[in-house]
């Protein structure tokens, strides 16, 4: 495959507003679009695919111009060669798991039994090969549609949300998969996302979607930095810590964190949302949980909720009610002790 | 009592039960009227006759190939009437299933002025084929069509509604041309719909009269099916009238009990 690059600068109007964007997607990176619901995220996806025309601009794949209204060009999703992995599977529901890996090859007159096999093996399908989509489980459901995706070879790679319909479990396993054969396909992919820990967790670049447009684009660390948008300054929220793994720790500059998978060694991004932060007066008890004493070094207001920035040993965000700080009497300079559950980190090899 | 049975009694509400056997009984009345009238010691010998033979073989030819005919042309129109927005849509469909509503006598008087010798398009038919569709056994089958197909576009247009379009992107995103996709995709998934809207208007068909006896005339052997082999015996012959009945009764009971019960799932 040819190191494929996806030029796209674009604008379809929808019922409520236009969606506009610019997007430049390099071999080998992945690419998030992370924007709330209703920002025009599968507008996009549907154009990129060719399950929509454009209205202006233009889309090209791989140097081939695919569409362009200005001068009539319009190739259809079927000539495309654009993977797309939706939000929930969309799996033929008349086909076996087999049958489904098999559709896009045998569309084209190629079923090729073997190439089948290798993907439902690759992806460790082979126990439910010859079963319905609705018997099995959701995480099995997204395996099962991005192998039917990835068999085409495709030249770009759409990721719709192909996390959100799954359970916290299903959720970390399947990340984990996707981020294997993320690295692994060669072409540009498209993280679509409402979720700014999956888009932080998996993609090397962020472009933020907000009513259509493209508000900040960025590497994870850039938005959180110099946040540009109210909804940009929520993901900044996020805590994003680097460190290294090992037997269900993680450590970050001397601090050990407990973390819910022992499996995962070696460098890792976590991530840690600002709620799942506990803030106490007093030494907590009871479940196994990070715990350790710090400092508040920043307390700010946002509407009824207050953002506290914590100081050493491990710099973080944490978010209470209004009422919560009120209790708490939470000041700048105070000392608290905070508690993490282990389940609260999210963890992805880097 | 068996435990399904006892289910249907304890889950039934009263209020909803007793109007359900009152219809059931409506429906059922006439049915045991005319089991109880039917003539059982001479039933073969009333059956076996040319007569009756005959207008089996004709009805039982007709309503297949007009249920042939409405998948063959229903089917895509139905697909057209669900899926494209164009204008005029709403006048289409009222029009494709006015020959539901419309009395079947009018419509086989309308397919007359239409197709006959000088109707419309009869005429050119003529003189470019030499056809002639009134009176003849292909007339019976215009009719079975014009008045059953509309069972046919509207099970199937209604789930065709129903049914996710996303599936059909996704299998165009695979590479999937659109002959493909309609056919690995589109129509399985409205199968169950297609076969029960099929069984509905065979069974219709198969039931046909007003129509066919005004387009196609009441020719013993040509264009006489079942249902006029029983207008006209009421007229002559009261037992043969009561036992072509039954064995219409029979057909088409067998045809929706074992096809429609077993492939139309309410979704």
């Amino acid at each position: 495959m040819t190191d494929s690059v996806v030029l796209a600068d674009f604008a379809v109007a929808r019922d409520d507003f236009v969606v506009e964007v610019a997007l430049d997607l390099p071999a080998g990176q992945t690419t998030a679009i992370l924007g709330p619901n209703g920002a025009g995220k599968s507008t996009v996806v549907a154009a990129l695919s060719g399950l929509i025309p454009i209205d202006r601009g233009r889309i090209s794949i791989s140097g081939n111009i695919v569409d362009d209204p200005a001068h009539g060009r319009f190739v259809p999703a079927e000539a495309r060669k654009v993977g797309v992995v939706f939000q929930d599977g969309l799996l033929f529901p008349h086909m076996s798991v087999e049958k489904n890996i098999a559709f896009g090859p045998a569309s084209k007159g190629d079923p090729d039994d073997s190439e089948v096999s290798r993907w439902i093996d690759l992806l460790g399908l082979t126990a439910v090969a010859h079963r319905r989509p609705g018997e099995i489980s959701g995480g099995e459901a997204q395996r099962v549609a991005l192998a039917r995706a990835l068999i085409n070879e495709p030249d770009l790679l759409l990721l719709d949300e192909p996390l959100s319909a799954l359970d916290v479990t299903a959720k970390v396993e399947t990340r984990r998969l996707l981020r294997r054969h993320l690295d692994a396909f060669r072409g540009p992919r498209v993280l679509i996302t409402h979720d700014p820990q999956e888009a932080f967790l998996l993609a090397d670049r962020i472009h933020v979607l907000e009513a259509g447009r493209i508000t900040q684009s960025g590497t994870a660390g850039e938005i959180q930095m110099r946040p540009r948008t109210s909804y940009a300054a929520d993901l900044a929220g996020i805590n994003l810590l680097a460190g290294t793994a090992a037997g269900g720790r993680a450590s970050i500059n001397e601090v050990a964190l407990r973390i819910a998978d022992s499996e995962v060694e070696g460098e890792v991004l976590m991530t840690v949302r600002p709620q799942a932060i506990a803030l106490h007066l007093d030494r907590p008890g009871g479940s196994p949980r990070n715990v350790w004493e710090t400092t508040i070094v920043e307390l700010e207001e946002s509407g009824e909720r207050f953002r506290v920035g914590l100081g050493k040993p491990l710099p973080l965000t944490a978010e209470v009610t209004s009422q919560a700080r009120r209790n708490l009497g939470l000041a700048v300079g105070d000392h608290v002790w905070v508690s993490i559950k282990a389940t609260e980190i999210s963890v992805e090899p880097r | 009592m068996t435990t399904r049975s006892r289910r249907l009694v304890a889950r039934t509400p009263v209020f909803l039960a007793i109007p359900a056997a009152v219809g059931v009984v409506f429906v059922a009345l006439p049915l045991l009227g005319l089991l109880a009238k039917v003539p059982w010691s001479d039933l073969g010998a009333l059956l076996g006759s040319d007569l009756a033979l005959e207008a089996l073989r004709l009805s039982a030819i007709a309503s297949t190939a007009a249920a042939g005919i409405s998948v063959l042309v229903g089917v895509p129109l139905a697909w057209i009437l669900a899926r494209v927005e164009f204008r005029g849509r709403a006048l289409v469909r009222g029009m494709v299933l006015l020959p539901l509503v419309l009395p079947p006598v009018v419509g086989g008087a309308s397919l007359l002025f239409a197709l006959g010798r000088s109707g419309l398009l009869g005429e050119p038919l003529y003189e470019a084929t030499g056809l002639v569709l009134p009176f003849s056994t292909p007339g019976v089958v215009v009719a079975a069509t014009f008045v059953a197909m509309p069972f046919l576009i509207l099970t199937v247009e209604g789930a065709l509604m129903r049914s996710d379009t996303r599936f059909e992107g996704v299998a165009a995103s695979l590479g999937a041309g659109k002959w493909t996709v309609f056919r690995r995709v589109t129509l399985p998934m409205i199968w169950p719909s297609l076969v029960s809207g099929l069984v509905l208007t065979w069974a219709r068909a198969f039931g046909e009269f007003g129509a066919t006896v005004t387009f196609a005339g009441n020719l013993p052997g040509e264009t006489q099916t079942l249902p006029l082999a029983v207008f006209v015996a009421m007229e002559t012959n009261r037992d043969a009238a009561l036992a072509l009945s039954i064995l219409m009764m029979v057909v088409s009971l067998t045809v929706l009990v074992a096809l429609r019960g077993r492939w139309w799932r309410p979704s």
